[in-house]
Parts: C-alpha cells; structure tokens; sequence
C-alpha cells in the first residue's frame, strides 16, 4: 500500500505527483505485481483532492502498462519498475554503500555526496534514454 | 470499505444518479412533537391540576348547597321555597366565595385563546424564520406544504384538545351552582365563552391568527405583540355582536326582574303600537309619566334554549375565519414557490 | 449502492448528464439584482467552485437551486427536469451559509430529524462526520462552536445522501485540520457515489484541490464557468519589456483581461487568439491568477466552456 502525499506548492500537477509517488513505490518495491491501489475514496480521504484527479493519475498508470483495473475489485500493479540490481543485497547497491562511506571518510557531508552523486548522474544519463522519475520524492 | 474505485469500474460518477424512490418513511410526527414538547408539558401539568383541584372544589360546592337546601336559590329569589331564613344569607356566603372562585376561573380561561396566539401561534412560523431553521427542515425531502400543514394540525390539535379539557371541567364545576347559587349565569361574561365550544373555536382561531401573523412578519417579538391586540380585538367585537348571532326575543319584563336563566341583552319601552323607546326616552322629561304614557318596560332576551345555537353561531364563524387564514397560509406556502 | 461508471473523464465530458443547468436566472430583492441573466451547466459528478466576492451573488443562486428561493426570472433544472419535479424531491443535500440548526436540539435529535425526514438517510455516514468533532450526541446545538455546528450541518447534509450537495461557505468556521479532514469526507462521498459538489467560498486556496469545475460570479453574472483545467488553458499570463505607454498593439488580436505594468515589465492575462509576437514570455496562470485577474478588470466578457454552456444556450448560438 502506498500513501500519496500531495505537496500543493511544488507546482508539478497533482495527478502527475500521484503518477510519480506511484512509480517511486514501484521502483522501491513497496508496490509488488498483485498488490491493489489504494481506491479513489480511500485516496481522497486522506488528501482532500479531487477524486477525478486520482482517476485520471490511475488512468495514466494504466495507459503506460504499470496498472490495470479489475471490474469491482479495484485496481491492481501489473508489472515493478524495481530492478534486481537495485535491491538491498545487490552487489551494486553495496558498492555504492562502500562508495558512500569513503566519501564520509574523505571528508565530504551529506550534501557534498548528494551533489556529486547527482551531478554523475546527470553526465552519465543525459545522452541516454532519461529517466526523469528518478529525481521524484517516494514517500516510504 | 469493500468498495475500490478506479478507472474502470467506480461508482457513480459518470453515469446518471439513480431517480429517488417516491415512496419513503420520511415522517413529521417526532419533529413536530419535539417542537412543541414543551408547551404540551406545561399545559398536561396545569390541567391535571386542575383535573385534582376541581373534583374537591366541586363537592365542597355540593356539599355546601345541599346543607344548606339552596340548590336553584338566586341571591334575590322570588321561590318561596327560598324564603326560608338563612336562606338568603347562605347564597350570599356562597356567592362570595365559590361563586367568586367559579367567576375567576371563567375569566381567566377567557385569556387562552390570546395565550395560545401568543406563545403558541406567533412563533410557529416566526421563530422558523428569524432563526432559519426553515431552510433547514425544508433541505430535506419534505415538501413546504407538507410541512406547512404538519406544523398547523400539530398546532390545531394541541389547541383543540388542550381547550377542550378545561372547557369540560369548568362545565362541570359550574353544574351544581349553575345560574343561580353561584349567580354565574349562562350567558355571564365568566361562563358563554369558557363553558362551551366556543372557546375551542377562539383559540383556533387565535392559533391561526398568531400563526399568520409571525409567517407575515418572520420575526417572533413583534408578532407576539400584534397577535395579542388582534385576538383582543377580536374577542370585544365577538362580545359585542354576540348577542345578535340568533335571534332573541322580546319580553314585557324589566331588565331587573328577569330569571337568572334569561338573557337580557337590550331594554327600553314599547308602545302598544310596537314603536320602541330607549330605556332612557323619558328620564330627562319633567313629566316622566306624561312622557311614557302607556308604553310598557320591556327587554330583549335569549332563554337558556337559545345556548347551544348561539355556541353553534359563534364557533361556527370562529373556524370558518381559522380556515380561511389556514388556506391563505397555505396558498402562499405554495406560492412563495 | 455500488454503481459503475465508464471512467471516461474529460475525454467525453460533453456526454456527461447534466446536475444542474441554470438559464437566464434573475433574482431581485427590494435593494437590485442580486443575480442577472445567469446561465451555466454544472454536468454530473463534478466538484465545482463557486467563487466570487461577497455579495456576488454565490448565496442567492445556490439559495435559487436548493429550491428555497423563488428565482425572479429565468429557471434552473435538476438532472434535466424542473427543481420541483416530483423525481427531484429529495435529490439536493443543502448547507446554507449561517448553518441553521435548531439550537435547543441535541445533535443526536438533530440527525433524527435528518433520518426521520430522508428516506435515503445514511446514519453511519453522518456519525463518521460527527466523529472528528470530539463533542458527544447528547450536546446541545446551542453549546457548540461555530466548527461544530459546521460539522453538524454538513453531517445531516451528507446523512441525507443527495445527488447534489449544495455547500455554501462550507469550511468557514473550521480549522484547517478540520477543514482537511471534512473535505476529505466529502471527496469520499463524492468518490463512491458520484455526487455532484458545488460548493462556494471566497477563499480559492480552500478549494482549488477539491474542485474541478469553476463558477466565478461577479456582480450577479457569471464571468468563467467550466473545467478548470479548461479554463486555464485558455489564458495565457505574458510578460514583456515594453517601453511605449499602453497596451501593446502587438496584442491587439487577442483578447486582453487585464495588464499591469511594473516600471518597464507589462504583465498581461489575456485569451489567446492566434500566435503570440515574439518576445513575450507566456505561460498558463494558476487559479487564483486567473480570478484575480477577472475580478479587479471590469466589463470583460464572459467565457463559458463548452461543456458549462446550457443546451438550451448552445441550440441559440
């Protein structure tokens, strides 16, 4: 299950907050193939919006392959957008963790790390396919 | 929360809300009684005082008359059998104080009908609407008029009922003593209106008027205070024509000398010729006797009989008034929409 | 109670029934016209706005549409018939703005009243709503706050489960606790029963996320209605440096709302028609600029969607 937080001054449309928190709990595996989306009420409860903006959100997700509704049941994740190398246990996340701790040990504070981290990122993807998403803000 | 919602099969929203059933178990009867719960308390607990007080009062009047053998005796009584020494005194000791009692009570029930305008017509409406409480109730799926008519009857029968048992046991108080003894007459100001049916009638009619009155004016203080000068003036103008509501009779008695079971309601002299002359046609003549002449005293009367068509009469236009403000209330229910 | 619907939202929203349709409605008191020639289309299962300054108007039409007010001219349809059709009794849940509530109830007597008086009345409903408030049944109107008594009223109109609630001034008393959760109940509500919302404030921030649809009344006449989103795509907030005094001729074309100059930046809210020149930075008002704008210009034409516009209007033109 996933909780949509919807910050009203980030500017970013808020049907489009839902997609992104959605894809975040994807890419996090808080949200596995099987799993049911919260429903549109219980959505709107919690945040006070629109009720045909989460349908819309839903809609989004659906068009893009991540969801699909099942009649009377509700609507249900298809497919993870987390990749295996992404895990806790991956050799790649343990590398970075290494990479993390040498950084801290250098010298470097949070937002140094955050700063070179990103800026890597950003040469490394910006020829590529981009893969904006990774910049949402998942809410755990 | 067995419901989901989503894209493909949520509720409602895209397709046409299903039409409402007509039929449903929308009632009015606890609302209505919980708005005027408290006026019927008040008065349940007044007439049961009443209802304990009044069965004591009564055979003490009983028991007085019958010891002292004055059933049907008046103050000044020409029945010899009322001649009997001590007599006299003992319908003047009764007359000064149950009498006085019977009298009192029968004056004070006089005051209901502008009691119940006031306090329980005027606001009906008013209150609703200096409050706003109308746009409340008529929010929900009661139609105007239908709640218009259910807070009327509510009214109506809380006056009906609530004027009748006081009119039954001030009847039956006044039985023993009736006319006579207590020298409460039939038609006396204290027992024509608070002994019978018309009383029903007048606070019917006062309900209707001080619920007019406040749906007009929709704020409660003003119309409490023009609904009582409406119903007071209503009550003198009903006393004033009520003797002309069923033909009387005229009787070649003086005003003075009637029974106590007659009505006199006009005096003067008649002439054998039938033309009539003011009871004071000759009191400002030298020559009083000259200025009569052979015209005789008389006086215009109702006999006992004529109670129950003069009740008939005077409640009779009490309702049909009530009625036609109820259907004007009702009509511009309907139209203020 | 579960009713399933398409889900085709916005795509083919001209298909949408109709909640309410208001046409030519007029409504004068003894000091003017308090409303005029009023005429939009509110389709079903939309949350609209009703935003305006005081004494727009917002009261009277929504006083006009719950069926409470005779309007002087014009009429006003519920779900394509009459208000007082026998098919429409019973439809509307209404909150007037001062909450009337009979102050020596209880709120307990006071949802009997709405259960004995609504044959679709939701009990379960209208306790969830009280249960936020912390104050018990057996309290007495006359006691509560101004919050509560908010809280109550809007219990008894969502108890009711109307097709069309009519909301005016909804969240005024609340704190935004209150108000967060409340309007999250009643997103719920319209989210499981498709009800149509129209509700009025003058505070847009306190509507902007719940609603998609706008009514924006000003003086009596309605000035913008239809889909939001609509709506703001159809103005464009540009920005240029200009040196010469007045409006632009370059935006002679379009339709100018409203211009303010700030030393030699001109900020113009206009409806766009055509390419705009080059030079001008544009993009797309929020809400409240888009209100604002409309509100301090004076005599500018109204702008109704396609889909706010009533059918009877649409044959006309």
């Amino acid at each position: 299950m996933v909780d949509f937080r919807i910050d009203r001054r980030s500017g970013v449309a808020t049907y489009l907050q839902i997609v992104q928190q959605t894809k975040q709990a994807l890419r996090l595996g808080l949200l596995v193939p099987g799993d049911r989306l919260p429903t549109a009420k219980q959505v709107v409860e919690a945040t006070a919006i629109n009720p045909n903006t989460v349908l819309k959100a839903y809609r989004e997700l659906e068009r893009e392959g991540l969801v699909a509704p099942r009649p009377g049941l509700g609507t249900f994740v298809l497919r993870t957008l987390a990749h295996e190398e992404a895990a806790p246990d991956s050799p790649l996340r343990a590398e970075l963790a290494a990479w993390a701790a040498r950084a801290r040990q250098a010298g470097l504070d949070r937002d140094d790390v955050t700063a070179l981290v990103a800026a890597v990122v950003d040469e490394e993807f910006t020829a590529g396919p981009g893969d904006a998403a990774g910049k949402d803000k998942g809410n755990l | 929360m067995s419901m989901s919602t989503h894209p493909g099969t949520a509720t409602g929203t895209g397709t046409r809300p299903p039409a409402r059933p007509q039929s449903g178990p929308q009632s009015l009867r606890w609302l209505m009684w919980r708005q005027q719960r408290l006026t019927v308390v008040l008065w349940l607990a007044v007439i049961a005082v009443a209802a304990v007080a009044f069965p004591f009062l009564r055979s003490e009047m009983v028991g007085y008359i019958d010891s002292n053998h004055i059933a049907g005796c008046a103050e000044i009584s020409a029945d010899s059998r009322c001649q009997v020494p001590g007599m006299q005194q003992a319908v003047a000791n009764f007359r000064g104080s149950y009498g006085l009692l019977l009298k009192g009570i029968g004056l004070l029930l006089l005051l209901l009908p502008a009691t119940a305008g006031v306090f329980v017509g005027a606001p009906l409406f008013a209150r609703e609407l200096e409050s706003g409480t109308w746009r409340l109730v008529l929010a929900q799926s009661v139609g105007r008029l239908r709640w218009t008519l259910a807070k009327l009857v509510t009214v109506g029968l809380i006056g009906a009922v609530g004027s009748a048992a006081p009119v039954l046991l001030y009847r039956w108080l006044w039985q023993p003593s009736a006319n006579d003894v207590s020298g409460v007459a039939w038609s006396s100001r204290a027992f024509i209106v608070s002994g019978g049916p018309t009383l029903i009638a007048t606070v019917l009619l006062a309900l209707a008027v001080g619920a007019t009155v406040g749906a007009l004016l929709g704020r409660v203080v003003p119309a409490m205070g023009v609904t009582l000068a409406v119903v007071a003036a209503l009550q003198y103008g009903m006393s004033m024509v009520r003797p002309y509501l069923w033909s009387g009779e005229t009787v070649l008695i003086p005003q003075s000398a009637l029974p106590n079971d007659m009505w006199g309601f006009g005096q003067g002299y008649l002439r054998p010729d039938g033309t009539r002359l003011p009871i004071d046609a000759c009191t400002s003549s030298t020559d009083y006797a000259a200025c009569l002449g052979d015209a005789r005293e008389y006086s215009d009367v109702h006999r006992a009989s004529d109670y129950w068509p003069l009740q008939g009469v005077e409640s009779g236009i009490c309702l049909v008034l009530a009625a036609a403000l109820v259907v004007f209330l009702l009509v511009r229910t309907r139209r203020s929409l | 109670m579960t009713e399933l619907y398409s889900g085709d939202f916005g795509e083919h929203a001209e298909t949408r029934p109709t909640a309410l349709e208001a046409d030519g409605l007029g409504k004068r008191y003894r000091r003017g016209w308090a409303l005029r020639n009023c005429s939009f289309r509110l389709p079903a299962g939309r949350i609209c706005a009703m935003v305006g300054p005081n004494g727009a108007g917002k009261s009277t039409l929504m006083s006009i549409a719950a069926h409470l007010l005779a309007p002087t001219e014009g009429t006003v349809e519920l779900f394509g018939r009459p208000l007082d059709a026998p098919e429409n009794q019973g439809r509307i849940g209404y909150a007037a703005q001062d909450k009337p509530l009979y102050g020596g109830f209880t709120v307990a007597e006071t949802l009997r009243l709405g259960r004995d008086l609504n044959p679709s009345w939701d009990q379960a409903k209208a306790e969830a709503l009280l249960a936020g408030g912390r104050f018990p049944h057996s309290a007495r109107i006359g006691s509560l706050s101004g919050g509560q008594r908010t809280r109550v009223s809007l219990a008894v109109a969502l108890g009711k489960q109307p097709d069309l609630l009519i909301l005016d001034e909804p969240m005024s008393d609340l704190d935004p606790l209150a108000r967060h959760e409340l309007m999250g109940l009643l997103m719920a509500e319209a989210a499981e029963r498709g009800t149509t919302v129209l509700m009025s404030s003058h505070v847009v921030a306190e509507l902007e996320d719940a609603c998609d649809y706008l009514v924006l009344l000003a003086d009596g006449k309605v000035l913008l209605a239809g889909d939001i989103e609509e709506l703001l795509d159809a103005h464009l907030l540009v920005t240029a440096a200009v040196t010469e005094d007045g409006t632009p001729a370059e935006l002679a074309s379009h339709q100018v709302i409203e211009t303010r100059r700030n030393g030699r930046q001109l900020t113009a809210l206009l409806r766009p028609d055509g390419p705009l020149p080059g030079g001008w930075h544009a993009e797309t008002p929020t809400l409240g600029e888009l209100l604002l704008a409309h509100l301090r210009a004076s005599g500018v034409p109204a702008l109704l969607t396609d889909e706010a516009r009533p059918a009877a209007a649409a044959v006309a033109a």
